[in-house]
């Protein structure tokens, strides 16, 4: 079997079935493993003491939330270029889960901040960044959600997503400019240049193990979407019915 | 050619009629600017610190204003179909009337903004800067609008929509445009770098507006 | 406990923190589950009616002819 058979609707729903399961059972496994290390096995940091624990949910967060939006637009490279219906099923199925993933990452960040700058927000050139992020998403799902035929929708929000995109890097780039201009580096950073072993092992174990999960969140989402759209069509199918039986 | 000039000629005539909205823009941009005081207080010194970040983003929202009309008011009486259909490729005609509409919303803007400035204290070498980063900016502000006003050109209410989805685009704007506008009254910062960056900023959605917008524009008449 | 109280002053941030993540991401694929479950019997109620799927999943986009499905 090949990439195509896998992008024909019918038999995803059916490969994605049978994987799901030992997705969620994987997800499970490595999360639990990374958490064991991440809250009993990994040091504590010299300077920041237990409160570097929060980095081994806010970094996996944080790249799941950019994760997710380079799906959305490789997704939407699929919607416009191929017009392949799954490629707008897959972005919509990302969209929300990388809202959350983002809101994860600032709410995390905020309350690794407080105890480290005393303040419950800190216009900190990376946590800006993400708040962007989060807003690009939301601009995402409500242009989604001001469509009422998902398949007209499709390729508007597909053009908005690789906008968005596009616009990443430069914001990412502007909101770093604008933090040094006006926020000396008096202020600790959070991760130094290097990161030790035994802090860098849990780290990737839990990048590894939200990665997996992600990707059961997003198939399951994915099978919703495809389910929703064949009711959608079934119901317009038996209202037409009924319209034409009650003339 | 001779279409894109008949279309400009057209949009800004529209835009200047009655039931036009060219000057709208400067008078939502005048009360933005009165308010403000009301909320920081009348002290001249801390007017003077915020006012070109007040400028800018009066200049912002004022441009957003009517934004959302730019093709709306086509695809409602027919003419966006025509102009979609026409031989003049779509990114052209996109350029043209974001062209006009930056011709009456983005300029009127810019020359108000030095004129506003000296209410809100700023100091006069820097007025000249807030004059000249708007010039640099506002193409940037409107082009990125352009593929808002064409994202939501099918929806009913798009107006609030588009302003969740580009504002975040014209961050970047933001930031370069009252970098530079600061360098001048306080420094550190070289005036050229951010002003240069504004400027490359502004070319790039020059591109990228047209390009998107057409692109929009052509999924949602489909 | 003892996982508590080795967390130091910050405790309450750091178990904020992780609340909050379980919270949200735990409730989004409560979401997703219930979600599925929906549409699921939403499909079987149309079935049991007797519908059949015209398209593959209702885009107006065109799809390999070779899945056409009936319903059982």
């Amino acid at each position: 079997m090949g990439l195509t058979d896998l992008a024909n609707p019918t038999r995803f729903m059916s490969y994605s079935a049978r994987i799901i399961p030992w997705l969620w059972a994987l997800a499970v496994l490595v999360l639990g493993f990374g958490l064991y290390m991440a809250l009993v096995v990994s040091p504590e940091d010299y300077q920041q003491g237990a409160t570097v624990r929060i980095m081994y949910i806010h970094v996996p967060a944080a790249y799941m939330g950019m994760g997710a939006y380079t799906l959305i637009a490789i997704s939407s490279i699929g919607t416009l270029v191929w017009r392949h219906p799954l490629a707008d099923v897959s972005a919509r199925a990302a969209a929300p889960i990388g809202a959350a993933f983002t809101f994860v990452a600032l709410v995390t960040g905020s309350l690794w901040g407080k105890p480290m700058w005393g303040a419950w927000w800190v216009w900190d050139a990376r946590l800006t960044s993400v708040l962007v992020l989060f807003l690009m998403y939301l601009g995402l799902i409500a242009l989604w959600r001001a469509f009422d035929d998902p398949a007209r929708g499709a390729r508007i929000v597909a053009i908005l997503a690789l906008v968005g995109f596009v616009n990443i890097p430069i914001i990412k780039y502007s909101v770093e400019w604008w933090n040094t201009l006006h926020q000396p580096a008096s202020l600790m950073r959070r991760d130094g240049p290097s990161m030790p072993p035994s802090m860098l092992v849990p780290l990737l174990v839990m990048l590894a193990g939200v990665s997996v999960l992600f990707v059961a969140m997003h198939l399951s989402a994915m099978r919703n979407e495809v389910l929703r759209r064949r009711v959608r069509a079934m119901q317009i199918t038996a209202a037409r019915a009924a319209a034409t039986a009650g003339a | 050619m001779t279409a894109l000039k008949a279309l400009f000629a057209r949009e800004l005539a529209l835009a200047v009629r009655i039931g036009g909205g060219a000057l709208m823009a400067v008078v939502f941009f005048l009360i933005v600017v009165t308010v403000i005081p009301f909320g920081v207080g009348p002290d001249l010194n801390v007017l003077a610190r915020i006012g070109p970040a007040i400028l800018w983003i009066g200049v912002l929202l004022a441009n957003l204003l009517a934004i959302d009309r730019l093709f709306q008011a086509d695809q409602e009486d027919g003419s966006l179909d025509l102009i979609v259909m026409s031989p003049v490729p779509l990114e052209m005609t996109v350029a043209v009337k974001a062209l006009a509409y930056w011709m009456t919303t983005g300029l009127p803007l810019t020359l108000a903004a030095p004129l506003f400035g000296m209410m809100l204290n700023v100091p006069p070498q820097a007025l000249g800067a807030i004059c000249l980063t708007l010039l640099a900016g506002t193409p940037a502000l409107t082009f990125i609008g352009t593929i808002g006003a064409a994202l939501t050109v099918v929806l009913r209410r798009g107006g609030l929509l588009l302003a969740i989805l580009v504002v975040p685009l014209m961050i970047p704007v933001l930031i370069f445009g009252i970098s530079a506008t600061t360098a001048v009254i306080t420094g550190p910062t070289p005036f050229l770098t951010p002003f240069l960056i504004l400027v490359a900023l502004s070319l790039f959605s020059l591109v990228l507006g047209p390009l998107a917008a057409a692109a929009a524009l052509r999924a949602s008449l489909d | 406990m003892e996982i508590l109280s080795s967390l130091g002053d910050h405790a309450g941030f750091i178990v904020a923190a992780y609340l909050v993540t379980f919270v949200a991401i735990g409730a989004l694929i409560v979401w997703i589950r219930i979600d599925g479950a929906a549409q699921k019997r939403a499909l079987d109620a149309l079935q049991r009616r007797g519908f059949r799927r015209r398209a593959d999943i209702g885009v107006d986009v065109d799809i390999d002819a070779d899945d056409e499905e009936t319903a059982p």
